[in-house]
């Protein structure tokens, strides 16, 4: 103990005779080992911030945005394409459902928005935990308020596109100017309009509540029947992906699905989530650049710790006579080996501390990613120490064979 | 004390065999100041080596107290030194990075001395050689005289069994090598063994015994 402690004391004592040759050396190994460090935490805080967001992958439903890119009358998923889709993903769930708000007068002659979903067994699954086969059959789940404006008017309901909700108010007609999906009683309203299609409504033959007072649940299949196009919304086919599914394949996954919808229906283009994915590719793009700054700052790093190693050996050519004497006095060569390495390790340790602190105090204050928060790493600290710290050690370690060759009674009988 | 039987050393220089020290057998006693005396180039400073465990023979045997050193390897050796002898050499060597403290402090270092014990006693020997007001000082701050006397309170320090010095008052006046001479002379009259390289033959009287080398044969 004694003697590592004398042989780490003699290595200091000459880092501070000797300061002023190191001084630049030690800056120089600060200023790259605070890039290095700030480039790795950058890089790690926005890798787990993407592991986050793919382990995301499982509890978001990925919605995949069809928007008509002409005047298609086709829907963007037929029925066939989406059942095709199931059978090929199987790891993935498709709560497929079209939305119609409408709006009709409520008991108080108030207009009120009402949702008719056309809805898939995944849907249903999803929503409502419903394991029944729903998408093809006959049932309807209903909300209460809008069951009963049914029961007061009968089991056939017509849905008007294009057409104002309106009420009576006074014996006179007050339309609502907002409401352009409208829901009237069959028996009160002609025929005329040519888009317009009616809904069999069997509430008699269930009693399930769907999931709000004025949803109605329909079977998915049976919106084919009248399909409209709508320009004004864009239809979303939502993927949920079984979570023991790797986040990186579920990725891949959803970007294979877009490809077979758009391949099926180039009338439409498909698009993924886009805050998502532009996030993804924005931050992509900072890791890529955190990445080439680390390399950089590695390739300056090992310059300066050639510069190192070129004064070590410099300061070993100078000192050859004060090592001979150290031998004669006793001083084993591996001591002195170890005492010149560490000698090289005090400044270099010295400009890593520097640097790492520099960070640490640095970059939560000042680097500000978009839902990123730069926080310190261990893993960042440790790479950081590891990758200044070990060429310096590789690099002084060549001394060995000089000091192992080192004939100090031919150097003190020179002088 | 110190015995070499059969003893020779020679260097290849050029693929031509040069013998420094002719076969010779050489004992000195504890205790004994013994002078080495020759003209330049007649492998006196080489015979001090040797016996200073800093070179080996080419051939025969060098013995400490019936132990042979001459098989032991460098690390074992080095121990050896920084145990048993201490050096003073012509050019003072001392070590320029280090203060006159430090500098006496260092074989005691290499030796596991606690800290505290080195500093005492390095303060001790310097104060000793009459240098107890400069203890701070570098080597560049100090005369050759008293760089001299650190060199002699630095081959004191870890209280050797015998004491080799190679000319060591060959780089001072006349007044500071007395002085320099009155201290070795001090450490062989408390006991201590002192093996002294010179060319000078007053120095050569007042040791116990001058072993003469003349061309690399050993003459006593």
């Amino acid at each position: 103990m004694i003697r590592v402690m004398n042989i780490i004391s003699l290595a200091f004592r000459m880092v501070l005779y000797y300061w002023k040759s190191y001084i630049l050396i030690t800056l120089q190994i600060a200023a790259g080992a605070f890039v290095i460090y700030s480039s790795l935490t950058i890089y790690y805080s926005i890798e787990s911030r993407y592991k986050e967001m793919q382990d995301e992958v499982h509890a978001l439903t990925w919605n995949i945005v069809a928007q008509s890119t002409d005047d298609s009358d086709s829907p963007p998923i037929t029925y066939e394409q989406l059942l095709q889709l199931k059978n090929s993903y199987t790891e993935a769930m498709f709560p497929l459902h079209f939305v119609y708000p409408v709006h009709y007068p409520n008991q108080d002659n108030e207009l009120v928005e009402a949702y008719f979903i056309y809805a898939s067994d995944d849907y249903m699954k999803l929503m409502i935990q419903s394991d029944e086969t729903f998408e093809t059959s006959q049932h309807v789940y209903m909300g209460a308020e809008i069951k009963q404006f049914m029961e007061n008017n009968g089991d056939l309901l017509k849905l008007l596109p294009d057409t104002p909700a309106y009420r009576i108010i006074d014996e006179s007609l007050d339309i609502g100017e907002e409401a352009h999906y409208s829901i009237i009683p069959i028996t009160n309203v002609s025929n005329h309009k040519s888009n317009s299609f009616e809904i069999s409504i069997h509430f008699g033959e269930t009693d399930k509540k769907a999931l709000s007072e004025n949803i109605v649940l329909l079977p998915l299949k049976a919106v084919y029947e009248h399909h409209m196009p709508n320009i004004e919304m864009a239809l979303r086919l939502p993927v949920r992906v079984d979570p023991t599914v790797p986040g990186e394949e579920a990725t891949i996954l959803i970007m294979q699905v877009v490809s077979q919808l758009f391949s099926w229906n180039s009338a439409y283009s498909y698009n993924v989530s886009t805050q998502l994915q532009q996030f993804l590719l924005k931050m992509t793009g900072v890791k890529d650049t955190a990445v080439i700054v680390s390399v950089i700052a590695i390739v300056c790093l090992i310059l300066v710790i050639l510069g190192l190693t070129g004064l070590i050996h410099l300061l070993f050519n100078r000192r050859k006579q004060g090592l001979s004497i150290l031998i004669a006095m006793g001083a084993r060569r591996q001591d002195l080996w170890v005492s010149m390495v560490l000698e090289s390790m005090y400044p270099a340790l010295l400009g890593v501390g520097i640097g790492v602190l520099g960070g640490y105090y640095y970059l939560p204050r000042y680097v500000q990613l978009e839902q990123i928060e730069i926080s310190p790493t261990a893993i960042g600290m440790f790479f950081t120490v590891a990758g200044c710290l070990l060429p310096v050690f590789l690099s002084s370690s060549t001394l060995l064979l000089r000091i192992y060759n080192m004939k100090p009674i031919k150097i003190l009988s020179r002088e | 004390m110190l015995k070499i039987v059969d003893g020779s050393k020679s260097y290849n220089h050029n693929d031509k065999i040069i013998n420094v020290l002719q076969p010779f057998n050489l004992l000195i006693e504890k205790g004994e100041f013994v002078a080495i005396r020759g003209k330049s180039g007649s492998g006196k400073s080489t015979l001090l080596h040797i016996l200073g465990c800093m070179d080996q023979l080419t051939t025969g045997d060098y013995y400490f107290n019936d132990n042979k050193l001459s098989t032991n390897k460098d690390n074992t050796l080095a121990k050896f030194r920084g145990k048993h002898f201490g050096f003073v050499f012509q050019a003072y060597h001392l070590i320029k990075e280090f203060t006159a403290l430090q500098n006496v402090e260092a074989p005691m270092a290499y030796m596991h001395t606690p800290r505290k014990l080195r500093r005492e006693r390095a303060l001790a020997l310097l104060s000793q050689v009459g240098l107890e007001d400069k203890v701070n000082f570098y080597p560049k701050q100090l005369s050759g005289g008293q760089q001299q006397r650190v060199a002699i309170a630095r081959a004191l320090a870890n209280q050797p069994d015998v004491i080799f010095a190679d000319e060591p008052t060959g780089n001072l006046d006349r007044d500071n090598g007395n002085k320099i001479i009155s201290l070795l002379c001090e450490l062989h009259r408390q006991g201590t063994t002192l093996v002294m390289v010179t060319h000078d033959g007053d120095l050569g009287k007042i040791a116990d015994r001058s072993i003469h080398l003349v061309d690399g044969h050993i003459k006593s």
